[in-house]
């Protein structure tokens, strides 16, 4: 619950992003064309905003007549000194968040796959010499593959 | 003849990441001495401390598990973890045959092959050759087995069959 109310925040702690929610909450079932010309932004910045809403689910899409539309999930945050230290304590990052930002999404992807030849045996280099290939430091190699759940 | 536990990085860093550094320390007390090359150890302190500098300030907490996690390294290898230094002259050999067999992973250049992994192995030679009853903790098959093709002598586990349950 409370890593849940950390994304809630981390969204609606962008001016455009609470915007557009606040605009949806009115405007149920509107589709991204016509969000972007009321509130007069991109198209491509709507879909951006759109998709990081729907990915904290703070808003959902249906499909009709080839036209996604949006919809409001209901929500409430109540925060106090104590809950969001307790949502900051748990939200802590984990080593293939950071991963994730320090190289990018496609060396997660690497070591996940080194994770996968792992437990099928199907590896062809040390450890090593794999966080070497991937281009990763290998004390961090060692700590994503425990997250993992390999070591 | 003394029996000697060689852990590999791996095997230390999962322990540690589970606060079981003590109860590793405790369980091999009384029957192994414990070693490591100075390359494992430079992984264990140095590195981890060097990457919790570079990723301080975007991920503080981060950091400041892996600067304990250094710390806890730092202070078994003064109490309890032996860095053993590795004979380069004598076990020259041994470290050669260790690259060349490690390269065929990858098909490199003998000098690209890890330092670590080579000096894993040459220790685990040196130590047998002293006539020391060796265990090694592996947790890279691949590594294992070519310590395995250099010499059958030496005994190999994983942290969890080691200390089931950890």
């Amino acid at each position: 619950m409370t890593t849940k109310m950390m994304s809630y925040l981390q969204a609606l702690g962008n001016f455009d992003r609470a915007r557009i929610l606040a605009y949806l909450a009115k405007h149920e079932g509107e589709t991204a064309d016509q969000i972007s010309r009321q509130l007069n932004y991109p198209k491509a910045t709507i879909y951006k905003y759109l998709r990081e809403l729907e990915n904290v689910k703070l808003i959902r899409s249906e499909q009709k007549n080839r036209k996604k539309q949006y919809f409001v999930i209901p929500f409430a945050i109540k925060i106090s000194h104590e809950t969001l230290d307790e949502a900051i304590y748990e939200a802590e990052p984990t080593y293939l968040q950071v991963v994730r930002e320090r190289y990018g999404g496609e060396k997660l992807d690497e070591i996940r796959q080194l994770a996968k030849d792992l437990k099928s045996g199907k590896t062809t280099s040390t450890l090593r010499q794999a966080a070497s290939k991937i281009g990763v430091e290998y004390y961090e190699l060692m700590i994503a593959l425990d997250e993992l759940g390999i070591l | 003849m003394s029996k000697i536990l060689v852990p590999d990085s791996s095997s230390l860093i999962f322990v540690d990441r589970r606060g079981k550094l003590d109860l590793l320390k405790n369980t091999i007390n009384k029957d192994f001495e414990v070693c490591i090359p100075p390359a494992i150890a430079r992984e264990l302190i140095e590195d981890s401390q060097k990457l919790a500098e570079k990723i301080h300030p975007l991920y503080p907490s981060v950091a400041k598990n892996l600067l304990e996690s250094s710390s806890r390294f730092k202070k078994a290898v003064e109490v309890w973890i032996e860095i053993r230094p590795i004979d380069y002259i004598r076990y020259s050999e041994a470290m050669d045959k260790a690259r060349i067999r490690l390269r065929k992973f990858d098909k490199k250049w003998e000098h690209s092959v890890k330092k670590g992994n080579a000096e894993l192995i040459a220790l685990c030679v040196q130590l047998i050759d002293n006539g020391d009853e060796v265990l090694a903790l592996l947790e890279d098959e691949n590594l294992k087995r070519v310590l395995n093709e250099i010499t059958e002598n030496v005994k190999t586990l994983s942290i969890k069959e080691f200390l089931p349950g950890v």
